[in-house]
C-alpha cells in the first residue's frame, strides 16, 4: 500500500468521530480502470458531438441551416 | 429521551461528573427538543485536505428533510467529473436522476437510469486551469427519515474551471433511490471518476437537518 493511496473518510453523525481507512493498491486498480473507462465513454461521447455539430455545419439543406443558426452554430 | 440519557440528565442535575458519551447524548437530546420547532441544524461538516476516494456520514439522525452543501474537485484527468452519492452504502444499480444544464452558450439535459450511485453536481478535476477550481452546490432530501416513501430530491450545482470550451455550467437534478424504502442512515459521497482532490484544494460537504 502506498502513502498516495486515497481515503475512505467516515463521518459518525451521532458521535462525531472521524474515520479514515485507505484503500489498498488493489481498490486504487481498481479505481484507475474504472476512471480510465469514465474518461474514455467522455471522449467518445463529446467526439459523436463534435462529429454531428460538423455534420450540421456541413448540410447544404436549408432546414438544417435553419436548425444551425437557431442553435447558434453558424 | 433513553434511559441512559435521562441518567446523565439527572446526574447534571445533582451536580456530578457526566463522562463525554452521555455529554454527547445530552446534547443530541435537547438539539431533538429543539428541533421539534423546525430550525436548520447544521449535523456535522467534513473538510477534507487528504486525498479521498469516498467521504460518508453515517449514523445520520431521522430528520424529516436533509441538506447537503458541498465545495469539491476530483483527481481524474479530465476538466470536471461528477459528484456521486449513495444511500446505506448501496452500490447495487439502484439510481435515477436527470439533469438540465446551461453549458457556455448551450443547453442540454440528459438521465441516468439504473445507475449504481445518482448524480448530486459536477465538480472541476485535475485538468481544470486553476488549482483552486472547484464545483459547488446545494442538495434537498426531504423526508428522508420517512420510511414509507422512496428517496428523492433536487439539486443545484455550478462550476467554473477555465478550461479551452470547457468554461462554466449552471446545472439541476432530480435523483431518486429506487429501492423498497426502509430507514436511511448514511449518505456517502464519491466523484464519478478519481477521488476528492483535497491536497489540491480543500473538499468540503456540510450536512444539515430540520424536522
Amino acid at each position: 500500500m502506498s502513502e498516495q493511496n486515497p481515503f475512505h473518510v467516515t463521518v459518525d453523525c451521532s458521535s462525531g468521530e472521524v474515520l479514515m481507512v485507505q484503500l489498498s493498491d488493489e481498490e486504487v486498480t481498481v479505481m484507475a480502470s474504472a476512471a480510465q473507462a469514465h474518461n474514455d465513454e467522455r471522449a467518445a461521447r463529446e467526439a459523436a458531438k463534435a462529429e454531428a455539430v460538423a455534420a450540421i455545419k456541413a448540410s447544404k439543406d436549408p432546414a438544417i441551416k435553419g436548425i444551425a443558426h437557431l442553435l447558434g452554430l453558424q | 429521551m433513553s434511559t441512559a440519557t435521562a441518567a446523565a440528565l439527572q446526574q447534571v442535575l445533582q451536580g456530578g461528573t457526566v463522562n463525554a458519551p452521555d455529554i454527547n447524548q445530552l446534547v443530541q437530546a435537547f438539539q431533538g427538543a429543539y428541533l421539534v420547532n423546525g430550525p436548520l441544524v447544521q449535523v456535522q461538516t467534513q473538510i477534507i485536505t487528504t486525498t479521498a476516494a469516498t467521504v460518508t456520514f453515517s449514523n445520520i439522525p431521522q430528520f424529516n428533510n436533509l441538506f447537503l452543501a458541498w465545495s469539491a474537485r476530483s483527481t481524474n484527468a479530465s476538466a470536471t467529473v461528477n459528484l456521486l452519492a449513495r444511500i446505506n452504502g448501496d452500490s447495487s444499480a439502484n439510481y435515477f436522476d436527470a439533469r438540465v444544464f446551461g453549458f457556455n452558450s448551450g443547453a442540454n439535459s440528459d438521465f441516468t437510469s439504473g445507475g449504481t450511485a445518482m448524480r448530486l453536481g459536477e465538480i472541476a478535476a485535475a485538468s481544470a486551469a486553476g488549482a483552486a477550481n472547484v464545483g459547488g452546490g446545494f442538495a434537498v432530501i426531504p423526508a428522508w427519515g420517512q420510511t414509507a416513501n422512496q428517496l428523492t430530491g433536487f439539486s443545484i450545482s455550478g462550476y467554473a474551471v477555465n478550461v479551452g470550451a470547457t468554461g462554466s455550467a449552471a446545472e439541476a437534478y432530480t435523483f431518486s433511490y429506487g429501492v423498497t424504502p426502509s430507514t436511511n442512515s448514511s449518505l456517502t459521497l464519491l466523484p464519478s471518476a478519481g477521488s476528492f482532490a483535497g491536497t489540491v484544494a480543500p473538499c468540503e460537504f456540510t450536512l444539515y437537518g430540520s424536522m
